[in-house]
């Protein structure tokens, strides 16, 4: 396994994110050297959170640089199975999806703040945020505070796909007003701010 | 069309003596102008010109032509220079992105055509962060393989004329993140703009 040199997430808060769903679809970058072995070149947190959360498999993109016959023995060797690429680009076809969005503050939370937050947060999840909830039932905000209060999460009908640019802009820019303005967000889905 | 030598025009005070290979757009400006030249860096990486000046004469021309041998030593920095920019997208586009060295810009047309959105065209920033959280919100759960980040390199000096000849809004402040920016490329002008860009996955 080569060093992950992605510095951006909060490990733990990653994988407490990624723990909220019982499948982890998120992938990996491999290699695979003569003889069939495989090296991971690239999200190796990922795989260390696949097995500590106790995942049997991963999904796995394999680098172009690696042989096709070393590809069938490693294939053979571990069980791995093809992903359909048609399959997997439909994912990315859905206009809405039920999403966590996990928080970590770098303090917990007075009441006050957590009030505003909620606010600030279901503004980004009404009706009229987006064109893609039309379809959607919404409801209200369900805001769990965390980890003493270091942590909020909620689930929520969530625009996915690249389509809704302002939709995002608008969501980003409400939880970076808020950490710069109202308590300091440490991280959003494991990603520092 | 080749390029006017200024020393066969009938020389004024204050004219260059000689221009040996500079660009065509610059030399013209350079004759019509007899001297009176108030070029600017742009206008100089324009005309993508290199060359050198020789032959000045007259004080205020000096000055004019330190201006432009300044403003060559610069192009010759910009002209090996490369420009940075990154785009948030999945896992699979990225990694597709990189080995075509293309951005799928029919897949992209088709997503946005369907939410209707306001602004079409292929987003860039120059914050890695910025593509980071772009990426993390709609496929952060997992979905095509999770968020990613490819990395663009393009040549400065082709991309201002690229921007410059195109009125692309180069990195508009986003509203309400202060220091992050964003640079949409129109449909239309990606094959010019993939021709000239180096994609590679980031980390």
């Amino acid at each position: 396994m080569y060093p992950d040199r992605d510095a951006s997430y909060v490990y733990e808060h990653l994988k407490y994110f990624l723990s909220k769903y019982p499948r982890l679809d998120r992938g990996i970058d491999i290699a695979i050297q003569p003889g069939g072995t495989a090296i991971v070149i690239r999200e190796q947190k990922i795989l260390r959170i696949a097995k500590e959360l106790g995942h049997r498999t991963v999904r796995a993109i394999v680098s172009l640089d690696s042989a096709d016959a070393d590809v069938a023995v490693f294939q053979r060797r571990t069980g791995a199975s093809m992903l359909d690429v048609s399959a997997l680009e439909q994912e990315s076809n859905s206009a809405v999806s039920l999403e966590w969005h996990v928080f970590f503050f770098a303090r917990p939370l007075t009441l006050a703040e957590r009030e505003r937050f909620v606010q600030d947060m279901s503004r980004s999840f009404e009706p009229r945020a987006s064109m893609r909830f039309k379809d959607v039932k919404l409801t209200p905000l369900t805001v769990d505070f965390t980890h003493d209060g270091l942590s909020a999460e909620f689930e929520a009908w969530t625009p996915v796909g690249e389509a809704d640019h302002e939709w995002i802009k608008a969501f980003i820019e409400r939880y970076v007003k808020f950490s710069e303005t109202v308590a300091p967000i440490v991280s959003y889905r494991g990603l520092m701010l | 069309m080749t390029i006017p030598l200024l020393e066969s025009r009938p020389r004024r005070e204050g004219a260059i003596g000689a221009v040996t290979s500079i660009g065509i757009e610059m030399a013209a400006e350079l004759a019509q102008n007899g001297g009176r030249f108030c070029f600017d860096y742009v206008k100089l990486l324009k005309a993508g010109g290199t060359g050198f000046v020789t032959g000045i004469a007259g004080g205020w021309v000096v000055k004019g032509a330190f201006k432009l041998l300044r403003a060559m030593r610069g192009l010759d920095e910009v002209a090996t220079a490369t420009r940075i920019f990154y785009r948030g997208t999945s896992k699979l586009a990225a990694t597709e992105i990189v080995e075509n060295q293309a951005v799928d810009v029919a897949r992209i047309m088709e997503h946005q055509a369907q939410a209707g959105a306001q602004r079409a065209g292929v987003f860039l920033t120059s914050q890695l962060e910025t593509a980071e959280h772009f990426a993390s919100i709609p496929y952060g759960k997992g979905q095509v393989l999770g968020p990613a980040v490819v990395k663009i390199e393009v040549p400065a000096a082709q991309f201002v004329q690229f921007v410059e000849e195109n009125g692309i809004k180069l990195e508009q402040a986003i509203s309400g993140m202060p220091g992050r920016t964003e640079t949409l490329i129109p449909f239309g002008l990606m094959d010019t703009f993939n021709a000239m860009a180096k994609y590679s996955l980031v980390p």
